[in-house]
Order: C-alpha cells, then sequence, then structure tokens
C-alpha cells in the first residue's frame, strides 16, 4: 500500500516543476549575492595577493555610481534570463525526443545563446553581433516549429502526436521569452530598436 | 603595455559578471555560501596571473572552483575525524547570515532538501547543466562520456523530484 501512495506522490512533482524550482532558486541566489558580495573588495584581494594595486573601480570613476550598479545588474539579469532559457532548450532538445530534427535546431539555439550570454558577461560583444546571436536564435525556433508542425500532420502515434504537440508549445512559449529578451539586450545597448535585428525569414 | 591593459580591463569586468554566477555554481555543488564564496574567489585569484592564457574562462573557472571546492571537502572530512566539526552559531555571520535571512523559504528547502540530497557526481552535472553547459562541454569538464553525462543528470532528475516529494510530504 504504502508503495502506491508513494508512486502516487512521486507523479506530483514533474520535470518542468524540478526545471520551474530550479530557475526560482537561481534568480533567488542570484539576487541575494548580488546585494552582499563587494566586488571592488574582492577585486581588491585578488590585485594585493599578487602584490598590486587594483585600479579605481569603476564605481570611482564613473560620474554616476547609480549608473554603473544599474549597468552591472542589468547584465546579471540579461544573462540570468539567458541561462533560464539555455536549460530549457537543452531539456527539449535532448536526444530521444520526439523530432530528432527539431532537436537540431533546438540545439542550435541553445549553443547560440550561451555565445550570446558569454560575449555578454564579458563584455566582449558588439551591438550587431548581439543581435545577430538573437536573429539567429528567432530563426532556428522558427525552423523548430515548421519541423515540428510538418511532423505533426504525418499519420504517426498519438502517443508520439502529443510530444511534437507538447514541444511546439514550448517552442512557442520560448519565441516569446526571446521577445523579452530581445527588448532586455537592446536596453542594455541602448537602444529601443535596431533594423539589424530582422527576424529571418520563414521556409 | 595596452594589451596588459586591455587584459585587466576584460578580467575586471569578468569578474564583476561571473562572481554571482560562480559563488551560485559552487553553492549548487553543495557548498553553504561563505564556502563558495570563498572557493569562487580562490579560482578568480588563480585565473588572474594566466588570464590572457584562458581561452574559455567560464568553464576554466568552474573547473577549478569545483576541484577546490571538493579538495576543501576532503579536508574538511580529515578534520572532522579528528575534532568535532564547528558550530554554525560559533561562525562569524558572513554572506550565509545574510541569505539565510533574505532567502525564501523555498529555495533554502530546495537547496537543502534537493541539492544537498543528491550523490556528488550528479550535483555535478546537474549544476554544469542548469549554467548552460552542452552534454560535450560538461563530460568534457568531468573527464566523464557524453553518455555518462546524461545518465547522471537522468538519475539526479530523479532524486530530485522524489526529494522534493519527500521535502513536500515532511512539511505537510
Amino acid at each position: 500500500m504504502s508503495r502506491r501512495w508513494w508512486r502516487i506522490s512521486d507523479a506530483r512533482i514533474t520535470e518542468d516543476e524540478v526545471n520551474r524550482r530550479v530557475a526560482i532558486a537561481r534568480a533567488d541566489i542570484a539576487a541575494v549575492l548580488a546585494e552582499v558580495l563587494d566586488d571592488d573588495a574582492g577585486l581588491a584581494r585578488i590585485y594585493a595577493l599578487h602584490g598590486q594595486q587594483a585600479p579605481p573601480s569603476a564605481s570611482e570613476t564613473a560620474p554616476d555610481e547609480d549608473d554603473n550598479d544599474d549597468e552591472s545588474g542589468q547584465v546579471q539579469v540579461v544573462c540570468d534570463r539567458i541561462a533560464m532559457l539555455e536549460t530549457t532548450l537543452a531539456q527539449a532538445a535532448r536526444p530521444g525526443g520526439p523530432s530528432m530534427e527539431a532537436g537540431l535546431y533546438l540545439a542550435a539555439a541553445r549553443r547560440f545563446l550561451f555565445e550570446l550570454r558569454s560575449g555578454l558577461a564579458g563584455r566582449s560583444l558588439a551591438a550587431e553581433d548581439a543581435f545577430r546571436l538573437l536573429s539567429t536564435v528567432r530563426h532556428d525556433l522558427q525552423q523548430a516549429d515548421s519541423t515540428l508542425d510538418g511532423e505533426q500532420r504525418l499519420p504517426l502515434a498519438g502517443p508520439t502526436l502529443a510530444r511534437l504537440g507538447e514541444l511546439r508549445e514550448l517552442t512557442h512559449e520560448l519565441s516569446g521569452q526571446l521577445d523579452v529578451l530581445t527588448e532586455q539586450v537592446m536596453r542594455l545597448f541602448g537602444r529601443s530598436e535596431d533594423p539589424a535585428l530582422v527576424p529571418a525569414p520563414g521556409p | 603595455m595596452p594589451s596588459q591593459t586591455v587584459a585587466i580591463v576584460e578580467f575586471n569586468a569578468f569578474y564583476h559578471a561571473e562572481r554571482v554566477p560562480l559563488v551560485r555554481f559552487v553553492m549548487f555543488l553543495g557548498a553553504d555560501p561563505d564556502t563558495a564564496e570563498d572557493v569562487a574567489q580562490t579560482a578568480f585569484t588563480r585565473a588572474f596571473p594566466v588570464w590572457h592564457t584562458i581561452r574559455f574562462p567560464q568553464a576554466w573557472l568552474r573547473k577549478v572552483a569545483q576541484n577546490e571546492y571538493f579538495g576543501h571537502c576532503r579536508a574538511a572530512a580529515r578534520e572532522t575525524s579528528l575534532d568535532a566539526a564547528p558550530s554554525r552559531a560559533d561562525q562569524p555571520a558572513g554572506i550565509s547570515a545574510a541569505l539565510a535571512l533574505e532567502q525564501q523559504a523555498h529555495t533554502r528547502q530546495f537547496l537543502a532538501a534537493g541539492i544537498a540530497g543528491l550523490p556528488p557526481k550528479q550535483r555535478q552535472v546537474m549544476a554544469w547543466t542548469w549554467d548552460g553547459f552542452s552534454d560535450a562541454e560538461i563530460a568534457g569538464q568531468l573527464g566523464d562520456s557524453e553518455a555518462a553525462v546524461r545518465k547522471n543528470r537522468s538519475r539526479a532528475m530523479k532524486n530530485l523530484k522524489r526529494l522534493l516529494v519527500d521535502e513536500g510530504r515532511g512539511a505537510e
């Protein structure tokens, strides 16, 4: 009896629920750490250990301290959002999914998001490159959606069709989140709109 | 020297952007916040003199931090066998105190009941996965095969579901 109850309880938490809790925990921890960690003091310790003097911090040299804090915080927020999308895509694109071809597009989208996040975190990405990566991710999501649409029309078994439908729904959700991400990246680069950000044509 | 100036600017910017994610990564390996901060700081300290040679700094720092943390665990295990572990109450109030006060209850529970309950290898795989690394990248960093990474992730997810159900049941 206890075994049966166990199974019922176990079914209460889905993989999506675990991922949701992970995302909440990650965002929660990042927010608190950003509040309590003193980056300038940490950098000063590193320079001191190597017998050097830390260069003036951004907050000391910049005209407006709040602007720098805001910018750093905004980059962190954007990077966290990208990491969340990457995690979702990693799950969606894992081998053994309902559509190998769509999985390849989703995996490619994830790689480009990783490139975007690395570039933003390292402040090594030009605006044009960031928007190019976003456009490529959007294109990959569109291709995945188009592939799934085609496969849903095939005479496949019910459970397979259902899984294709779920994956397609997830792809739509990711496209929506990509819109939000695009707006955030535009703000990071101080743009309200960018002509380079042209959605890729459909298949 | 201009290239050195560029490297310093890059390092500083990278530190500002990646410190929080790296501390969080170490926490997801199972470290308490204070240890995670120390470990992350050590990793950045090691990166500093060789910064210009590091090609993939995110992965490099995580691997160094991971090795540092597991070395710390081994040292702590040796010390604990000789002396009683220090009580948390005896330790100075650091970021863990701030985290304990400010973290949402569900996050504290998730870390205590979920992450802490996973075997080390599964924790490693999930920490890398949640930071956006691919199976191939994780396999390369952990010295495992991609199949082993997938297997550990699958088992970790299954364990997390069970642990979180247990936690929910305990809270009822």
